[in-house]
């Protein structure tokens, strides 16, 4: 194969042998010697004050063999950036959500650790709690924590143009509230980590993860230890979606245990845990205000967010500045104005989920359908009317060097049949549509690129060495496969060490969709500069030039007469004795600007690429029970070039369960007060396979400039598009708009009561 | 969550297994398919001394016809009971609700009697210890109070089996065993309504066999459920309804049946009252299923406001009602 015959191929990935038949091994299976197993004691308050922890009688406990409470935790607090630094991992004074961490407990099986937790008495001085983001804002609200005014975290304000000129010029101008309920992840796996400490002060750590690097220097910044001494090991991980990306109280705990204790403690989490002290998603309160032509361009968009952000920070900067992200990423926009606020509540910690409740889109997808209404103009048409392209720039200045979003929009309404079902279906069943662009990475300094390095055997086979993460993506069989490519190999010919922080270089990690676009550039590069040296050695070898030779199977050979050649495995030992032995390097930097920053400069290039995409929803609707079946979908996606098309669709399939439908329809936490009545597999309502409509993937291919074979990334269509195209078949099925998501059945039987009064 | 510590008891006989409940009371549970009692075990809702395992008296795993009826042993899998062929095609309504149950690996390892048996269940019951004791016992724990509704005076945890109410509409009866001694009640009287104790049924019995009668002429039934998704979930309502038509198409016969609604299954007499003995028509239906939306008290505990549940009764019981009178 030449380079580029094996990219572009529909392979089984790497890792898919070990999943299928239960060999791979996540954090919960693992046991060390002399492992203990530990279990936290959380809080049954909202917002208390910590009076006293008395932990004797646990430490009495035979088989107890460390407790641990905030006092060892020496104060130390986390937060994703240096401004929002506020959560004691493991708090001394005061526990902020129900589920909070306040002791911890290392025994010799689990059931001790648990006896132990009931031994532990906590005097707490219970406080006035608050529970909904727009309360807290209020005067006189609880504070939650002493240094934020009014529970205000973060405060994005973003103004570009004449906002205010421009709205009276536009022919139409629309207001509408729209809002989203927090989620839940609920990965198949529940939390886990293990964490080992020798007596030469090495910490290891195994717990699912988005990114070993970023985990390894939060918790060597948290336990004031060197980098080097801390390692977070490569484990299977089962199943992400934003939720594994922070820190969590969990391996800090576990480390403070296992430092104790002088040995290896593990701790699994049950469901209940998993649900409310990991991370929740963000609900939203959004404010839209949009001004049009006539002709339905875009003259002024103006939105304000309101996020629950729970009791802390995590990453409150990105959460608040992503319903506007969304909007700039996909539509030429001219003048706009944005307000997103972050508010502190007494409810468990939100986080990144499927890029922020980037699906929901801020309301904006719907609303473009019910201004194009207005105007009479196809929904579809008024998309393609204010979709960017390549070669334009987004309003805060991002330039987009490939876009696939008019492509995507025309496949999409091609194939699912648009044009003859939108308007024309009978009562009861509807088709709708959804569109977005969606940043492929983001600014994170150091932290946002990738190296990979590629070592070889005396027998020809090699061994690449990435950091990149997979949670599930294929991310793994992803750089395989671009290696092995380049390299005229077969991917089992390639090893992969990858995600262990100690011996893998930096990589960005599983975030904001950069995985193929920077792991798979440095992967590339590694492979490319492998190549050169192998040509370069065997052109000695072959007497021609290594422009002349190519190298495939095994073999290098002079590409006009191929019966000159050498087998690969001479070529290595050749180099060996040499001194000069092959090992390719590569490494990728995505061209952004890094002054940009979330809150103090939201200008500049946010990413080094963009990807695109565009579905389409059918649904029917029973309307005596309100109950919406989404039947089927049709995504078109632009990942730029679909390195491996099956693992892209899986993708946009997967997306379309998760955060798709599910979240649109169905998801939704219940409340009493600071304490979650449904967090359980049973009663927080994920869809099942007889829930998923039949689903048709389209990949769109607009071979970016940058991307490795022109790969961008291929995630997030589904998810990001389901919500507006839900809402809007919603709308096309039985003409009445439902703002506030989920769309449960009651909220789609009052619609049809508030609409037709006599039903 | 893990288990608390018991005794594992493994009767081989009907009477060796009466014999443990006789000498262990109410620190003795009977384990079945165990879908239900392991999960309640590790919220630490029950912490039996002894759990006393059934699945060797082979003599409770039965399905058979009897006088044109049906017997069914308590031991028989939901799974079981939905594919036997005198129930499909004899009581369809009976197949079509166990199918209903959960989810097929769930119906392939719960019984009849454990479903009939199913505790009542409240988003604040059913809970771990840790999530409980953030708040004070309710009524269905030992407490005083009600946490659905504050200042409630009564348990409002809901009942949401689906077997029930299908098996209610067509006349079960059940036949319960002691040590020494056994009653037949009909299957309703199975249910008291009251949360500490839902079942009628002595710490020393066991529900050994449902009996169905045989089906009168023209008659057939039909079972709705409402749930949020496909599969999995239990009722947020429910209906069944069994009809018999005489040769004139005169309703002869007419039961409805209503779960997850109230605090045990409910069975809407006035719906028998309106249809016996009239043309089914469907302004006379409606009238019914407006009888079960009268009848139905759902509390807003098991997920999906109360409300919304209460009018979801009238639709399912249209359709129940509809659906039995077109099989026929």
């Amino acid at each position: 194969m030449a380079e580029g015959e094996l990219v572009g191929q529909r392979v089984v990935r790497i890792d898919s042998r070990a999943k299928a038949t239960g060999e791979a091994r996540y954090t919960a299976d693992l046991t060390l010697p002399r492992m203990l197993h530990a279990k936290v004691l959380r809080s049954p308050h909202a917002h208390a004050r910590i009076l006293n922890i008395d932990t004797s009688k646990a430490e009495r406990l035979p088989g107890v063999k460390a407790v641990v409470t905030g006092k060892d935790a020496a104060g130390v607090k986390w937060g994703v950036f240096r401004y929002t630094r506020d959560q004691e991992l493991l708090p001394a004074e005061k526990v902020r959500y129900v589920g909070e961490d306040v002791a911890a407990v290392a025994a010799l099986d689990e059931e001790t650790a648990l006896e132990a937790l009931s031994l532990i008495d906590v005097e707490y001085d219970v406080l006035p709690a608050v529970f909904d983001p727009l309360e807290a804002m209020q005067e006189g609200a609880p504070q939650i924590h002493d240094h934020v005014e009014n529970n205000v975290n973060i405060h994005v304000p973003i103004e570009v143009g004449d906002v205010d000129r421009a709205f009276q010029e536009a022919y139409l101008v629309r207001e509408d509230r729209f809002s989203d309920t927090e989620y839940t992840y609920c990965q198949t796996e529940p939390y886990a980590v293990l964490v080992n400490y020798d007596s030469n002060g090495n910490l290891e750590i195994w717990t699912p993860n988005a990114s070993p690097h970023t985990k390894a220097k939060a918790l060597s910044n948290l336990l004031k230890m060197p980098l080097a001494k801390v390692k977070v090991r490569k484990i299977s991980t089962g199943g992400a979606f934003g939720g594994r990306s922070d820190i969590f109280p969990g391996e800090f705990i576990a480390a403070l245990l296992a430092i104790k204790a002088g040995r290896p403690v593990k701790m699994v989490y049950t469901r209940e845990e998993s649900f409310t002290s990991v991370r929740q998603a963000h609900s939203m309160v959004v404010d839209l205000k949009t001004g049009v032509t006539e002709d339905g361009r875009f003259l002024a968009n103006e939105m304000k967010v309101v996020l629950d952000g729970g009791a802390y920070s995590s990453t409150g900067p990105i959460a608040v500045s992503v319903p506007f992200l969304v909007w700039e990423e996909t539509y030429r926009l001219h003048n706009v104005r944005f307000n997103g606020y972050r508010v502190f509540t007494n409810k468990p910690v939100r986080g990144m989920y499927r890029c922020h409740g980037r699906s929901f889109m801020g309301g904006l997808g719907m609303q473009l359908d019910m201004i194009a209404e207005e105007l009479s103009i196809d929904p579809a048409e008024i998309r393609l009317r204010n979709a960017l392209r390549t070669g334009e720039t987004q309003v805060t200045g991002s330039r987009i060097i490939s876009c696939g979003l008019t492509e995507a929009i025309e496949k999409a309404t091609e194939t699912s049949g648009w044009k003859e079902k939108r308007g024309k279906l009978p009562y009861s069943r509807g088709i709708g549509m959804g569109a977005s662009g969606m940043m492929v990475g983001f600014p994170m300094g150091i932290r946002g690129g990738s190296a990979a390095l590629l070592k070889f055997n005396e027998d020809g086979g090699c061994t690449l060495i990435s950091g990149v993460v997979d949670n599930g993506q294929g991310n793994e069989s992803m750089v395989v496969q671009i290696a092995a490519d380049v390299l005229g190999m077969k991917m089992e010919d390639i090893n992969l060490v990858s995600s262990d922080s100690e011996i893998t270089p930096l990589d960005q990690g599983a975030y904001s969709q950069a995985s193929t676009f920077v792991s798979g550039n440095a992967a590339r590069g590694a492979a490319v500069d492998a190549r050169e040296q192998i040509l370069n050695i065997a052109s000695d070898m072959l007497d021609a030039t290594p422009g002349e030779l190519d190298l495939k199977d095994g073999q290098v050979f002079v590409k006009h007469r191929p019966e000159w050649n050498v087998w690969l495995g001479k070529v290595i030992r050749k180099a060996l004795l040499d001194n000069t032995p092959v090992v390719g390097r590569g490494s990728y930097m995505p061209k952004v600007d890094l002054r940009r920053e979330w809150v103090s400069n939201p200008k500049g290039q946010h990413a080094g690429t963009f990807s695109f995409g565009a579905v389409v929803a059918e649904v029917e609707v029973d309307t005596e029970t309100g109950q919406v079946r989404v039947t089927n979908v049709t995504g078109a996606h632009d990942c730029g070039f679909a390195i491996n098309p099956m693992a892209v669709e899986g993708q946009l399939e997967g997306s379309v369960a998760s955060g798709g439908v599910g979240a649109s329809l169905l998801e939704e936490h219940s409340w009493d007060g600071g304490q979650m009545l449904n967090a359980t597999m049973l009663e927080y309502k994920v869809p099942l396979s007889v829930d998923m409509p039949q689903i048709t993937p389209i990949i769109v291919e607009t071979v970016d400039p940058e991307g490795p074979f022109g790969a961008k990334e291929a995630g997030l269509a589904g998810s990001m598009n389901m919500f507006q195209a839900v809402g809007n078949a919603i709308y096309d099925a039985l003409g009445v708009w439902i703002k506030e998501f989920p769309i449960t059945p009651d909220k789609v039987l009052q619609a049809l009561e508030e609409k037709d009064p006599e039903s | 969550m893990r288990l608390p510590s018991f005794e594992h008891l493994e009767p081989r006989s009907l009477e060796e297994a009466l014999g443990f409940l006789a000498k262990h009371k109410e620190q003795a549970k009977i384990i079945a398919g165990g879908t239900e009692l392991l999960v309640c075990m590790k919220h630490g809702l029950l912490a039996p001394a002894y759990l006393v395992n059934l699945k060797a008296v082979r003599e409770l795993d039965f399905v058979s016809e009897d006088d044109g009826g049906l017997r069914i042993g308590a031991l028989t899998r939901l799974s079981t009971l939905s594919e036997t062929p005198a129930v499909r095609e004899r009581f369809p309504v009976v197949a079509q609700a166990a199918e209903m149950v959960a989810a097929p690996p769930l119906q392939a390892m719960g019984t009849v009697a454990g479903n009939l048996c199913l505790n009542t269940r409240c988003f604040y019951y059913n809970q771990s210890s840790f999530w409980r004791q953030a708040r004070g016992a309710c009524y269905k724990t030992g407490g005083d109070r009600c946490h659905v509704v504050k200042g409630g005076k009564r348990c409002l945890a809901t009942y949401q089996g689906d077997i029930a109410p299908a098996l209610i509409a067509l006349g079960a009866t059940l036949r319960m065993v002691s040590n020494g001694s056994e009653r037949e009640i009909p299957l309703a009287e199975l249910y008291t309504g009251k949360g500490r104790r839902p079942l009628a049924l002595e710490p020393d019995e066991i529900v050994a066999e449902v009996r169905v009668p045989a089906p009168f002429d023209g008659m057939a039934g039909d079972y709705q459920k409402l749930r949020l998704r496909g599969s999995m979930d239990f009722p947020l309502a429910g209906a069944a309804a069994v009809l018999s038509r005489n040769g004139s198409g005169v309703c002869s016969r007419a039961r409805v049946a209503l779960t997850a609604v109230g605090t045990g299954p409910l069975v809407v007499e006035e719906a028998t009252q309106l249809l016996e003995g009239q043309q089914v028509t469907e302004d006379l239906v409606a009238q019914a299923a407006e009888a079960a939306y009268e009848a139905a008290r759902p509390a807003s505990n098991v997920g999906s406001d109360a409300s919304y549940r209460r009018k979801m009764v009238r639709v399912l019981t249209r359709r129940a009602i509809l659906n039995a009178w077109r099989k026929e």
